[in-house]
């Protein structure tokens, strides 16, 4: 075992030197004045109020369930959107439903299905007409 | 200069008025708490940092300020481990900006043909209000030694200075302290070593 070297006692003052430094620091600390530590207090509070603000990583995570009916719609579109004769097909049915809600819900077609001597003929009407501007399939 | 009159009354806890975010929550509760902890915790020796840079009272109030607004914006997800270097880091530019502000300023009005005095240096009456209360022998000791140590650290280069005190004030290891400082962990050591070495110089003789 070496004996201790002249550099043990310059660490033991540096030690000690630090020691009574952090001392008279931590005292000067516990001397801030009041007003300092009020605009302290209101400075943290405002810096956590900004914290809360902000949306929680859990919380961005609720969006997850929109993000992805979004994203499936999307990818739904790009799947159908080369074969656009089905697309077509897709369109035209859903004009004609609407079209046959229109009617059904139109005023003056119930009094025609209301009117006796009618008998319905306005409907297989519609229907004939509806099948006439139908473009051929070739079949 | 200060900017604290925008602030929210103290000792008043933030509340649940904003509707996007509901304090409820418990994952936002408890990480408020944490922060709120986390900077009671740190906010007066960070003060003391700051005043010691800057050497006026409300440029280090404004300068912690923006430190905590910034670490709440941007870091407040991190882990609460992380929280101390980087509060110190943001400090620690926000304390460079100022000076080099500060530096600007003072170049611009040493242009000026006269001096208008600045409002926000006027003495507080009552601060200024001589103290009746007899100091005890001990207490003006430690007055008299802290004194020499801020006139010592106020000698000392800016970087040497903050190493010393983020060392020896906020308990900051090597490492820390580097990337609060944004150098290398041996330029640390080496500010550290020299600090101390012109402290025990001026101090030395006052100290024994």
């Amino acid at each position: 075992m070496s004996p201790p070297g002249p550099g043990a006692h310059t660490e033991e003052m540096a030690g000690e030197f630090e020691q009574r430094a952090r001392a008279l620091l931590e005292d000067s600390v516990l001397r801030i004045d009041g007003r300092v530590r009020s605009h302290l207090n209101q400075a943290r509070y405002a810096a956590v109020e900004e914290a809360s603000r902000r949306p929680s990583f859990w919380r961005r995570f609720s969006l997850m369930p929109v993000a992805s009916a979004v994203a499936a719609a999307v990818l739904v579109a790009l799947v159908l959107w080369p074969h656009s004769h089905q697309g077509d097909a897709i369109i035209e049915s859903v004009h004609r439903t609407v079209e046959d809600l229109d009617l059904l819900a139109d005023g003056v077609a119930l009094d025609l299905v209301s009117d006796e001597t009618d008998g319905g003929a306005f409907y297989e009407w519609a229907v004939e007409q509806s099948d006439s501007n139908e473009p051929s399939t070739g079949a | 200069m200060s900017g604290f009159a925008t602030l929210a009354p103290p000792y008043s806890m933030p509340s649940a008025s904003n509707g996007d975010v509901e304090l409820s929550d418990s994952t936002t509760n408890s990480q408020s708490r944490a922060l709120n902890q986390f900077l009671a915790g740190v906010e007066l020796k960070a003060f003391k940092i700051a005043q010691a840079a800057l050497r006026h009272e409300d440029d280090a109030l404004d300068a912690v300020q923006d430190a905590m607004l910034q670490l709440a914006r941007a870091y407040s997800e991190r882990p609460a481990e992380e929280w101390k270097p980087l509060f110190y880091r943001i400090l620690e530019n926000r304390i460079r900006d100022m000076q080099r502000r500060r530096t600007v300023r003072g170049r611009v009005i040493s242009w000026l043909p006269f001096r208008a005095d600045d409002e926000d240096d006027e003495q507080d009456p009552i601060a200024q209000a001589p103290s009746f209360d007899p100091q005890p022998p001990r207490k003006l000791e430690i007055a008299e030694a802290m004194g020499a140590l801020e006139k010592a650290l106020e000698a000392l280069p800016r970087r040497q200075q903050q190493v010393f005190l983020l060392r020896t004030l906020e308990g900051l290891d090597v490492a820390e302290t580097a990337t609060a400082m944004g150098c290398s962990e041996g330029s640390v050591k080496t500010h550290y070593f020299r600090a101390l070495q012109s402290l025990r110089a001026q101090l030395g003789d006052f100290w024994t």
